[in-house]
């Protein structure tokens, strides 16, 4: 019974228990809902079929994790074969409405619009909870860039917020 | 309030208040099995035994169903499209039809590889070279091109081999090649995903040797028709078709590619969300059906039929690629133990073949239009390794006679 627990139901025990906090983290990463459900169904896809080979059960967190992120990165791969241009400048926004009182959506407003790794390294770091060398692992990029990519964005997103708001 | 705390709180609140939708097990292996093959489950920790072959329950049931050609198995030739302008059926009236357990001796007529094996439906398996997870294969006159995905960079290789299945080169990345015919069109780019290097589509024409490629070309899934390729550009958006000789045509309103007719009648999703299938007019780009909440699959080889999928959905509809009515429903999972079919290619355009998915094992299986499962006698349905289905090599009885 131990062997058939490693299979399908123990698949399916984890997509019932984790598959919620991967949609939540491919929302965040991902620009539009229809993308971030794109990237849920391919990182589960993938684990599927790797699951009788992931061993350590501990790591399948950590391993869909780095699938999503991955698959994430190919999407801005995809876009730059294809030209698009992904926006290096963000763009101004203005939060002065006296009447404006949703702090967390112009944050989360600023945050759509940082270039992909930035807003990657910032939702690795500050919604996943990870260390600069976890982040970096997960990005597969240098510890160096991590740390710069996170600073440039967080110099982005003070420049944009209201001083009230930081206070 | 520090701008790293204000940024914890805003992420967790957009994703508090995002809406979730759980994806179905069965969805999920329908969408390995596009993506790169699912692997057959490891069977021997399956201890459930061959026993489970033979209580197998998948449903299958049938509305407006176009009377199949006289055979009880594949290969029975092309049966003519009945256009019409009546309205689309949503869902099946009939009962459904009960699951015959017998087994169906009649090999698959389509090639498929399974582990590092190519089994052509004529002639010597051909043994493959130690690539990473093969996602596809097109035969060319001197070998083949095999595409494989490398878990560690995230990427889709493409290899030529000898008709040996030697390696002989290694062509860099790429998307699996598709074949019709004496065509073979695949797509190629660099392994580095940062630089702007774009897909280059290739064509290859087997009876006279000429490779055209366009470079630039942005194309993902493929397919091809008469002397074209009809390709996507990956992110639901756009659509083209070209010979690889004028500038490639944008088809107006189609998102996707998921295959073509030999008239050029192109199926695809048609809205950017990717919840609406269509099928649209290559030459003219008009829509001559439209089904919301529906992915399409793939298109049988004689153009009648498309395989589609609701979201988040276990069934699959075999939609008639004409007029886009439900032709078929077949039940991918059932509860509990029920096994799950997961639809690999058309074997014919009255058969699909895939995989079934037992406790134990993976027996190959065959659904007829007509209602019927068929585990698949005589395969290795105890084996460990995955296969991915080779559409475009058919047994050559497959577009004249009526019978294997």
């Amino acid at each position: 019974m131990a062997d058939v627990d490693t299979g399908v139901r123990d698949f399916e025990s984890w997509l019932v228990a984790r598959e919620p906090a991967l949609q939540r983290l491919a929302h965040l990463l991902a620009p539009d809902t229809h993308t971030a459900r794109d990237l849920v169904q391919t990182t589960l896809a993938k684990l599927y079929v790797a699951w009788p080979r992931i061993d350590d059960r501990d790591r399948v967190d950590a391993y869909a994790r780095r699938v999503l992120v991955n698959e994430h990165r190919r999407s801005w791969g995809r876009a730059s074969r294809r030209r698009e241009v992904v926006t290096e400048a963000v763009p101004e926004v203005i939060v002065t409405d006296p009447s404006y009182d949703g702090t967390q959506e112009a944050v989360w407003r600023l945050v759509s619009m940082l270039p992909p790794r930035q807003r990657a390294v910032l939702v690795l770091r500050y919604y996943e909870q990870l260390t600069e060398s976890e982040t970096a692992e997960v990005l597969g990029i240098a510890i160096g860039t991590v740390k710069s990519q996170a600073s440039r964005a967080i110099a982005t997103l003070r420049t944009h917020l209201p001083e009230e708001e930081l206070s | 309030m520090n701008v790293e705390d204000l940024l914890t709180d805003a992420l967790q609140d957009h994703a508090d208040r995002a809406a979730y939708d759980a994806t179905p097990l069965a969805a999920i292996a329908l969408h390995a099995r596009r993506l790169q093959g699912s692997r057959r489950r490891r069977t021997t920790s399956y201890a459930v035994g061959a026993a489970a072959a033979a209580t197998v329950a998948v449903l299958v049931t049938t509305a407006a169903l176009r009377p199949p050609p006289e055979s009880s198995g594949p290969a029975t030739g092309t049966p003519a499209p009945t256009p019409s302008a009546t309205a689309i059926d949503p869902r099946p009236t009939s009962p459904p039809s009960s699951l015959q357990p017998a087994t169906d001796g009649s090999a698959p007529a389509i090639g498929y590889v399974e582990g590092r094996t190519f089994h052509p439906p004529t002639g010597q398996p051909v043994r493959l070279p130690e690539l990473a997870k093969i996602t596809g294969l097109a035969v060319l006159d001197d070998g083949f091109i095999v595409s494989d995905y490398r878990e560690a960079d995230g990427g889709t290789h493409l290899s030529r081999l000898d008709e040996t299945g030697a390696l002989v080169a290694d062509l860099g990345c790429g998307i699996k090649p598709v074949s019709r015919g004496r065509l073979v069109a695949w797509v190629q780019f660099s392994c580095t995903y940062e630089t702007s290097a774009s897909n280059g589509l290739h064509l290859l024409d087997l009876d006279t040797g000429e490779e055209l490629v366009q470079a630039d070309s942005g194309a993902d899934d493929l397919a091809i028709t008469g002397r074209q390729v009809v390709y996507d550009t990956g992110d639901g958006n756009e659509a083209y078709v070209t010979d690889l000789v004028a500038a490639p045509r944008r088809i107006p309103g189609l998102g996707s590619v998921s295959g073509v007719t030999d008239d050029g009648l192109v199926a695809g999703n048609l809205d950017v969300d990717g919840g609406s299938t269509g099928a649209v007019v290559t030459l003219t780009g008009e829509v001559v059906w439209e089904r919301p909440d529906l992915y399409p699959y793939s298109v049988s080889p004689g153009g009648i039929y498309l395989l589609a999928v609701p979201p988040g959905d276990a069934q699959q509809l075999i939609l008639d690629m004409a007029t886009g009515r439900t032709i078929s429903q077949v039940s991918g999972s059932g509860p509990d133990d029920f096994p799950t079919f997961v639809p690999g290619a058309w074997e014919d355009d009255t058969h699909l073949i895939g995989d079934l998915l037992l406790n134990c094992c993976t027996p190959m299986a065959r659904v007829s239009l007509d209602g019927e499962l068929r585990p698949i006698a005589g395969n290795d349905a105890i084996g460990g390794s995955r296969r991915v289905w080779v559409p475009g090599e058919r047994a050559p009885s497959l577009s004249t006679d009526t019978g294997r």
